[in-house]
């Protein structure tokens, strides 16, 4: 990068040891935050209900793993939360390609959709709590609904802007409409589709923790909620803790790939982080 | 391949709960080696803890029959059916399970 | 190509003629809607409480109307939204360029703020009422912990993203430090927080919603959770109508106006 500016630009060659340099600036990021917190500790003075220290919090973490509540939670948590992601975005691919494909039910159907989209899926769980009570069903409904929207738009949109030469010449080479949907319009939605994904995965995972909170006795957002209800706010501490943990670690193993995946073999957005 | 890390991840998952359920099913089946062969029908037992239980598993012995009493870090519970007390055994927070005659 | 619409001559041509649908079609779902939900109690036999008339939510929300309780739930709902929103922004913007434009402190807080923005919002929930109790302070503080994250990531992509001609060419101009920093930076941080409003005030308005149904002691979120209690679901699908009704009038107002005036003026944004 120039070497008059005075400011950084972020670099994009992958030099070892730039990233190693990184990495460890990263790592002493996380371990400042740690111990400030943890020094802070006697000087706020006040009772670990209030202000758990560090300490506190992976004594917590210790004990809700040896006596197999966290794994427990963690493990419900996720089940609900990819039955949802996977059955919202199953929806809506459906129907994005069924309304895409037309014009007419699209029109029909958009404002009802944009209506139902602005309900946000937070404000339906009171309404799913009166008639599917507490429990996985009102969690599960409560995710298919947030993760629908942006899947079905974007599919939507994906499919209507299929580039027609692709749809005229699979046509004219006597393909079926079942084929050119296969080779065509779903090839070129899908980039699209995996980012109505991303956006909708972000939505569930934070409308599952709200779910949780209110309309379920176990899993992580019922852990946030049940350690400051039983005076072991350490143990809210290790659920948002392992909240972050969760988020990143689905981001990175699945959701980043996917999009890089669809993304760079059609070469039709940029992530933001790549420009210069 | 690029989609090679959503896949790893995937094996990884599915590797760790074959794991976790194989050897809770051993764990059960070391636990409930003193107790000899059990009937088909219900029976009553007390189940020990490593510690004092929390609602949590007072929840979760509940899924497999009456609870009785709660005496420290012992469980008594009855209506108990061989499958639902093998289930209760493999937990590892499950210390021991000894037959209990009912007082 | 003739626009006539005439009576087709050759059939097949006409059948190839485009059609274009009429937008007073996007009206008959709710249409529907409403008839089926009309006609449903008097088809189907089950508990009112589930799906209260029509009527029942019609007289409810004249009634709050009338002795303003619905209005003065909105208001407050909308001041918490827009204070949080605030203060995030203001608290954010300083660190992000802080952030953005020294590597070293850049590289060393990344992680850290990933971390804390993965659990933004409505996670502190329960914290949040230990410290403030249940009320406004709770709700604001979620609002402004989300509303921060979000404007702290989209200033740093923006300063980031800024093209390094430009940095060139002010400096070309003889532009340096402050100049450099007001002209350049902060504009450009300020476009990628417009462009993300939309974005920040979904995850905002959503915390506004949650902590309020949990933490709150009014507001839209309070009034539709509250009626759980005494099952008045004609409460519940009012809030929920309200709810969806502002945001729908934010959207069209703020956020397109916005984008429109700013980025779609400058053209930077791709539709």
């Amino acid at each position: 990068m120039s070497g008059t500016l005075a400011l950084p630009a972020p670099a994009q060659h992958r030099v070892f040891g730039r990233r190693a340099a990184r990495a460890l600036r990263g790592a002493a990021g996380v371990l400042l935050l740690l111990v400030g917190w943890q020094i802070s500790v006697p000087l706020v003075g006040m009772s670990s209900y209030f202000y758990p220290a560090p300490s506190d919090v992976v004594a917590s973490f210790t004990d809700l793993v040896r006596k197999g509540i966290l794994p427990v939670y963690f493990a419900d948590s996720m089940e609900r939360y990819f039955a949802g992601l996977i059955a919202g975005a199953l929806l809506g691919v459906v129907f994005g390609v069924l309304i895409g494909l037309h014009r007419t039910v699209a029109v029909t159907l958009s404002p009802l959709l944009k209506f139902l989209f602005a309900i946000v899926e937070v404000a339906w769980i009171p309404i799913f709590v009166v008639w599917f009570g507490y429990g996985w069903k009102t969690i599960f409904l409560a995710l298919i609904y947030v993760v629908f929207f942006p899947v079905l738009y974007n599919t939507l949109l994906g499919v209507r802007t299929a580039p027609q030469i692709l749809v005229n010449a699979l046509r004219s080479l006597g393909a079926s409409r079942w084929q050119v949907l296969c080779y065509a319009i779903l090839p070129s939605a899908l980039p699209g589709i995996i980012t109505g994904l991303r956006v909708g995965a972000g939505f569930a995972f934070r409308g599952l923790v709200f779910a949780e909170m209110v309309a379920a006795k176990t899993g992580i957002g019922y852990l946030i909620f049940e350690g400051t209800q039983t005076q072991q706010t350490a143990r809210t501490i290790v659920g948002m803790v392992v909240m972050g943990l969760t988020w990143l670690a689905i981001d990175l193993c699945y959701l980043r790939p996917l999009e890089r995946a669809t993304i760079e073999r059609w070469g039709l957005t940029v992530d933001a982080e790549q420009r210069t | 391949m690029r989609l090679r890390l959503p896949l790893i991840a995937t094996g990884v998952v599915v590797a760790v709960l074959i794991a976790w359920w194989g050897a809770a099913w051993l764990a059960a089946e070391r636990k409930l080696a003193p107790l000899g062969t059990l009937g088909g029908d219900r029976g009553s037992y007390r189940v020990t803890l490593d510690f004092a239980p929390e609602r949590f598993h007072q929840l979760r012995l509940q899924e497999a029959g009456r609870l009785v009493e709660v005496r420290d870090r012992t469980v008594f519970m009855m209506d108990v059916t061989p499958a639902a007390l093998h289930g209760i055994a493999g937990e590892y927070w499950v210390d021991s399970v000894a037959k209990w005659d009912g007082k | 190509m003739s626009t006539r619409v005439d009576v087709p001559v050759d059939a097949q041509r006409a059948a190839m003629r485009p059609l274009v649908p009429p937008t007073w079609l996007g009206t008959l779902p709710f249409l529907l809607l409403l008839v089926a939900w009309w006609l449903l109690p008097r088809v189907v036999q089950y508990p009112s409480y589930m799906l209260p008339p029509i009527s029942a939510v019609l007289d409810f929300a004249w009634e709050s109307i009338r002795d303003g309780t619905l209005v003065r739930n909105v208001v407050a709902s909308l001041a918490r939204l827009a204070t949080g929103f605030v203060i995030g922004m203001v608290l954010a913007i300083p660190l992000g360029l802080a952030i953005a434009l020294n590597r070293f402190v850049a590289d060393m807080f990344r992680p850290v703020l990933s971390f804390l923005q993965a659990i933004a919002g409505i996670a502190w929930v329960p914290l949040t009422i230990i410290w403030f109790g249940i009320g406004n302070g709770s709700v604001i503080f979620v609002i402004a912990n989300t509303i921060f994250f979000a404007s702290l990531y989209n200033t740093v992509i923006g300063v980031q993203s800024i093209p390094t001609s430009l940095y060139r060419a002010v400096r070309s101009h003889g532009g340096s430090g402050i100049a450099l920093l007001t002209n350049l930076i902060l504009p450009g941080a300020l476009v990628q927080l417009l462009l993300g409003v939309r974005t920040s005030m979904a995850y905002g308005w959503r915390a506004l919603v949650a902590s309020e149904m949990i933490a709150g002691s009014s507001g839209l979120g309070y009034m539709t959770m509250e009626a759980v209690q005494w099952q008045r679901t004609d409460v519940i699908i009012l809030g929920m109508i309200v709810i969806g009704l502002i945001w729908v009038v934010m959207d069209r107002t703020l956020f397109t106006v916005i984008e429109r005036r700013t980025v779609g003026r400058w053209g930077l944004l791709q539709r």
